[in-house]
């Protein structure tokens, strides 16, 4: 009995070294850690294959919010139309008496310089028709400035004065697009419309023939004009954070001095006269130059000034107007009365 | 009456200095900026050799003097403006007369830019090269009859907007107008083509600016255009008196 008990003790011991053994040599064959790695691997995927779907699911939504807020964006441009167009029709006394006075202050704005160019067969080395060129050009600036800023999206300073860029606070649209849906299509585009005609009127009169990439050098030196008006009202329209009342209108003082200046070639004039036209007051960079880069009347180098000037320009009102707005968050502007009157 | 006139001409002047006389500063700059140009498109018409009714010197005068007397020549007053705080509706509840309160107010909001502007370039003009002094004294008349003129049309243009329900920007618009072209204030009628000198003198918004600046300069005669001044003073007064005393009850105005 003992000796059986002692050969299966033995037998024991030996099945379970070998086992030992066994498992020893199996856990050699298994790199450290492989469960672990297993285990992280597979979180892995999951978390992979949960980030794809995530993403995937926000980029569609922000395209379809993109594509509604866009929807939204010319939805509201129409809405602003179509009351643009009932306030104009609302009465035919008033639709007649804003036409007229469309007609007159549209064909009085140029005709002076015009006339004087007529009856002296040009100025300053521009003839007749450059400076009708020159006039038209500017005339589309201000004009398409003038029906895109229909509710004082150009003349900040009169929101920021008036207190009412708190109003925009609550309004569920971001600042750009508020700025720039108040779209007057129908009583704000006159000087558009002229600007247009005239110009074809100018183009069709001109003796060089125009190269195939003249419209998109037209269109391009527009957007940089109508870029400085709109850098030269925000940068001074700063001001109106830090007083209001003072400065409410001195977005229009900016806006309406440089629509007039703009009209004054500058062919001809002393340096020390269109320098500042140039870059102090940049009435010049609004009709003038733009129309000499379009005419071929500059050189290559100076074809750029325009562009780099309204970026650098942009860069500095942006940088003010920033800085203006940090403050005005900070300090408010109190400007109404209990009777809803401004003070 | 004359106590009550300076009073509320000095009180129309503390609101224009008010936010403090910095406030002015950017009119005053734009003011220049807009004179300079037109002042060298002048001396380059001169220096191309064309042929001008009127010579250079009373062309840059023409120019210089009617930036010094901006304000007179083509009248601006309240009136015009967008009546937001039912301004129009103060004026009769005052013991004045509403014409003479239009009038010494506007002549009270014209003294700061007067002094701070129109005197200093008076006096720096002989340094310009630019003759500011007058070629007659019947220029001082012609002045006054050009401001009634201008306070006349304000009225008239009042009406017009107490009619069409305030519709104040199409006002705006032709008063824009008439400063930059019809009132001759911007280009001389002198040196206009197609002979339109001949009828721009004698529509009624040339005898505002265009006159008082013609008899100024010597480019015209003070019997040719005085008479004219007069019979639209006469004319047009009337017709914005009585016109106006129909329109008051029409007024409406609304704060905001």
């Amino acid at each position: 009995m003992d000796k059986t008990k002692e050969q299966n003790f033995q037998e024991s011991v030996r099945l379970k070294s070998a086992h030992v053994k066994e498992t020893a040599s199996a856990e050699k064959s298994v790199p450290a850690g492989y469960e672990a790695f297993q285990e992280e691997y597979a979180v892995d995927n999951d978390k992979v294959f949960q980030k794809t779907q995530s993403c995937l699911r926000k980029k569609h939504s922000r395209q379809k919010k993109k594509a509604s807020g866009i929807r939204r964006y010319f939805r509201l441009l129409g809405i602003y139309a179509r009351m643009d167009l009932a306030s104009l029709t609302r009465d035919a006394k008033f639709m007649a008496i804003v036409l007229t006075a469309d007609i007159v202050s549209n064909i009085s704005t140029i005709s002076g310089i015009f006339l004087l160019a007529w009856k002296f067969g040009g100025i300053g080395g521009m003839d007749r028709f450059e400076v009708l060129f020159m006039l038209a050009y500017g005339n589309i600036v201000m004009g398409f400035l003038n029906m895109m800023g229909g509710c004082n999206a150009l003349f900040p300073s009169r929101i920021i004065g008036r207190g009412q860029w708190e109003h925009m606070f609550i309004m569920p649209l971001p600042y750009a697009v508020q700025l720039t849906v108040g779209i007057f299509p129908f009583t704000g585009s006159s000087s558009l419309i002229s600007g247009i005609a005239m110009l074809a009127m100018a183009i069709c009169h001109m003796e060089a023939a125009l190269p195939w990439w003249w419209p998109g050098m037209l269109l391009f030196q527009l957007i940089v004009s109508m870029a400085i008006v709109t850098a030269a009202s925000y940068l001074f329209s700063s001001l109106a954070f830090y007083a209001p009342i003072q400065c409410e209108e001195i977005a229009s003082t900016v806006v309406y001095s440089c629509d007039h200046a703009k009209s004054f070639p500058l062919s001809g004039m002393p340096p020390y006269i269109r320098c500042p036209l140039l870059t102090i007051f940049p009435a010049g960079l609004l009709a003038w130059f733009p129309s000499m880069i379009l005419l071929g009347k500059t050189t290559t180098l100076q074809n750029f000034y325009p562009a780099v000037f309204a970026l650098f320009l942009s860069l500095i009102a942006a940088y003010f107007f920033r800085k203006g707005f940090r403050y005005y968050v900070k300090k408010g502007i109190n400007r109404y009365s209990a009777g809803g009157h401004r003070s | 009456m004359i106590r009550k006139f300076g009073a509320t001409a000095r009180i129309a002047m503390q609101t224009k200095t008010g936010g403090g006389v910095l406030y002015l500063v950017p009119d005053i700059v734009m003011k220049v900026v807009y004179l300079v140009p037109l002042l060298f498109i002048w001396r380059t018409l001169a220096e191309g050799g064309y042929e001008v009714e009127m010579s250079v010197s009373q062309l840059l005068s023409y120019t210089y003097v009617n930036a010094l007397f901006a304000d007179l020549t083509v009248v601006s007053t309240f009136l015009s403006a967008w009546d937001y705080d039912a301004r129009s509706m103060e004026m009769f509840t005052r013991p004045m007369p509403v014409f003479a309160q239009i009038i010494s107010r506007t002549v009270g909001e014209w003294m700061p830019q007067l002094f701070l502007f129109s005197l200093p370039m008076f006096l720096a003009a002989p340094l310009l090269g630019i003759r500011v002094l007058p070629q007659t004294l019947w220029a001082v008349p012609s002045l006054v009859l050009c401001a009634s003129l201008g306070f006349a049309f304000e009225i008239f243009f009042c009406c017009i907007t107490i009619r069409l329900r305030n519709v104040s920007w199409p006002t705006y618009l032709i008063r824009s107008a008439v400063v930059s072209f019809f009132s001759g204030t911007v280009i001389p009628f002198r040196i206009l083509p197609f002979g339109m000198d001949r009828w721009m003198q004698y529509q009624p918004f040339g005898s505002m600016g265009g006159a008082f600046l013609s008899v100024y300069v010597g480019s015209a005669s003070a019997a040719e255009v005085i008479p004219v001044q007069l019979f639209w003073n006469v004319a047009v007064w009337t017709f914005a008196a009585v016109w106006f005393q129909k329109s008051r009850e029409r007024m409406v105005s609304f704060g905001g």
